[in-house]
């Protein structure tokens, strides 16, 4: 094949179009990573400053420092042993306010090595809420995606009855807006004691994540000719045997797909996860909203909270990037 | 070493009776093809025999045990499919590993036995390459390779050389065979080439309608077809047919007559072969295009036709004939005529009668074979 060299005038306009879109699209993000290192003075100025300001890592100093401090047992000068603590049975520690690097720490957690207890304090509760987004993600897809799999797969190979019917069923699961269902699942949680606890999204985030998975792996697994996993069965495989060691292997873009979507989708939910939690199992979007208060709006703060959130997503996609745009096409193996 | 035997198979889809009381014995060592056209249940019987589909009545048998309800894996069956069914994740080395691996033998065994196999059928420069990195010659190797890497009973292949171009299909056909004499391994081959069965086959299973029409050596089919499916399936050109009236007239002997004028005087021969068929009576013959002779001259005793088309072959010329209300083939060498057979020319056939099968219309049965049936009490 033979193409005519494209002048470069011809290309640079061709790109124009696509630069402008993807400019749109992306300049909120740009712009939420820009204020993320801007001081509070440059937060409003009037021009906005887009490049023209002087960074700062104070932000991020807020969200992220961590001191991680040991603590010592405190000892009852009369008997020289270590103080019990009357209600727990344990050792009295020392107080975080006499350890801590400054006032601005707060104790987070605490935990004990070797027999050593250590505090962790930081600047800010942030990195737990992150900490909670992430744990939620990766357990609801990889909750979501082995479901959708083995469901996905049953449809496509051993359809039972009226599958269409109960295919459809699984994708109105999905139809529901979150805010019909919310109530009920709250009540519905809270008569089973499971308000604030991080299964309790991971289930409720499962449910809409399943149901897509099942509907575009079941694209991917149809598209398996059935002769494969003869071929596989012939050469003396079982039927488990046959779906992992062929049917599973050539799915794998779509499973990126899904794992993407899935991240996203969890990452980013907001209505379920303020509902249905408080503080333990709070995720970043909600823990978000503790940059607003009457005092005035920390856009810096929020700025660089919103960009650790999203910065675990980007990674990801791109870390699975080649798979996505096999997944994107629906299954055109090959 | 392995017999198969297949008893009374029937397998329905929904409505269709894809394979209609299905009996058959292929010998150990023995080279089998199915032969018919496609929706006639060859593919759906070898897939029985495979354990793909589970037949609704009938038994499957290897050397007297009955495998009917092993599950395929379990059977000591391989088998290359028509789409070759190469798994697109995996190299060529692990295809070949990939059914060893799945009995559990040892590493060691596993890499002299792919190179063994590898060496046997040319592939040991392509060990590394995914499928789609390979040209169709070899992704088929591959599918020969994986079948017989484990030294299976029994070797099945659906339609393997169907995506081959006619070069490497010749190519491909001769190194089966030799491949399969040499391994001596019970071999059922599927096709709806009659070409293809002829040149491997030791036995051949022509099947139509879910039946088996006939089987035999591909030699006896060919002369001695038992129906006017299996006469007209068989061969290139196909055999030409005529509907015709038995007539015997005082005197001048037996006579089949045929539409427009169509009138062939029976020898002594096929006067035997018509036997005591009444007057009157309808009767399908058939004759190959080579056991006619075609004659300018003119003579009142032939049947005649006109030349239609002329279509060389190699050094014969298949020269389309009208006769009556029917074309028929002949086949001729281009010496007896260069170029002096132009359209609509009349020629005179020459038949020879020995070779005319005779078949009952309606039925399609050979008749010789009717005869005997209807002698046995």
């Amino acid at each position: 094949m033979s193409t005519k060299p494209k002048g470069l005038g011809r290309t640079i306009l061709q790109y124009i179009p696509v630069l402008l879109i993807v400019a749109l699209f992306f300049f909120p993000l740009f712009w939420m990573f820009s204020t993320s290192f801007k001081q509070r003075v440059d937060w409003y100025a009037v021009p906005p400053r887009i490049l023209s300001f002087t960074p700062t890592l104070q932000n991020y100093d807020q969200l992220l420092s961590i001191a991680i401090v040991p603590l010592q047992v405190l000892i009852d000068p009369a008997t020289g042993q270590p103080k019990i603590n009357k209600l727990t049975n344990e050792p009295q520690l020392q107080r975080p306010s006499q350890v801590l690097p400054s006032d601005e720490y707060r104790e987070l957690t605490r935990f004990n090595l070797f027999g050593q207890w250590y505090l962790v304090g930081t600047k800010s509760e942030f990195l737990r809420f992150i900490f909670n987004s992430i744990v939620i993600s990766l357990a609801t897809t990889v909750f979501s995606i082995i479901m959708a799999c083995l469901t996905a797969y049953g449809f496509s190979r051993f359809p039972p009855r009226r599958s269409d019917n109960i295919l459809f069923w699984i994708l109105s699961l999905r139809m529901l807006p979150p805010v019909a269902v919310i109530v009920p699942y709250f009540f519905m949680f809270q008569a089973f004691g499971m308000l604030d606890k991080h299964l309790t999204l991971i289930l409720v985030y499962s449910v809409f994540n399943i149901s897509f998975g099942v509907w575009l792996l079941k694209g991917f697994f149809d598209e398996i000719s059935p002769e494969l996993e003869e071929a596989a069965m012939m050469d003396g495989y079982g039927p488990w045997a046959v779906f992992r060691k062929v049917a599973l292997p050539l799915v794998v873009p779509g499973i990126a797909t899904v794992a993407v979507f899935n991240i996203i989708q969890s990452t980013n939910e907001f209505l379920l996860a303020f509902v249905l939690t408080q503080n333990v199992a709070t995720t970043g979007p909600v823990a978000l909203t503790k940059f607003l208060p009457p005092t005035g709006i920390d856009w810096g703060g929020i700025s660089a909270a919103a960009t650790l959130l999203v910065a675990p997503v980007v990674v990801f996609t791109i870390l699975v990037r080649n798979q996505l745009i096999r997944g994107m096409s629906f299954g055109q193996l090959r | 070493m392995a017999r198969v035997v297949v008893d009374h198979l029937h397998v329905w889809y929904g409505k269709t009776h894809a394979a209609d009381d299905i009996s058959l014995t292929v010998d150990d060592g023995e080279f089998c093809v199915f032969l018919g056209p496609s929706g006639c249940g060859k593919t759906t019987t070898l897939r029985a025999i495979a354990g793909l589909i589970k037949p609704d009545a009938g038994d499957i048998l290897i050397d007297e045990q009955v495998i009917t309800k092993l599950y395929p894996g379990e059977r000591d069956i391989a088998m290359v499919f028509q789409s070759y069914a190469l798994y697109p994740h995996l190299t060529v080395a692990k295809h070949l590993a990939f059914p060893l691996e799945a009995k559990k033998m040892d590493k060691a065994t596993i890499a002299a036995e792919t190179q063994r196999i590898a060496e046997l059928l040319g592939l040991t420069d392509v060990l590394d390459r995914l499928p789609r990195h390979l040209s169709t010659g070899q992704a088929q190797r591959v599918a020969i390779a994986r079948a017989l890497i484990r030294k299976p009973r029994v070797l099945l292949l659906d339609e393997p050389l169907n995506n081959l171009d006619v070069r490497l299909k010749l190519q491909t056909r001769a190194v089966l065979k030799r491949l399969q004499r040499d391994l001596n391994i019970t071999t059922i081959y599927v096709t709806h080439d009659q070409e293809e069965a002829q040149s491997l086959a030791d036995t051949i299973v022509v099947m139509d309608n879910g039946r088996i029409q006939q089987s035999g050596s591909p030699m006896h089919i060919y002369d001695q077809p038992v129906n006017e499916f299996v006469a007209g399936f068989i061969g290139t050109p196909p055999m030409n047919f005529m509907r015709c009236k038995v007539e015997r007239t005082r005197g001048r002997g037996t006579y089949l007559l045929g539409p427009d004028g169509f009138e062939l005087h029976a020898g002594d021969a096929l006067s035997a072969q018509i036997g005591d068929l009444p007057d009157d009576s309808d009767v399908t013959i058939g004759i190959r295009p080579e056991r006619i002779a075609l004659h300018t001259e003119p003579d009142e005793s032939l049947p005649l036709g006109h030349v239609h088309i002329v279509e060389p072959e190699g050094n014969d010329l298949i020269i389309s004939v009208r006769v009556g209300n029917a074309i028929w083939k002949v086949r001729a060498t281009k010496a007896q005529f260069g170029g002096r057979l132009q359209r609509d020319i009349p020629v005179n056939l020459r038949i020879d009668q020995s070779k005319l099968h005779l078949f009952a219309p309606g039925t399609g049965q050979r008749i010789e074979v009717l005869n005997q049936v209807n002698l046995t009490p």
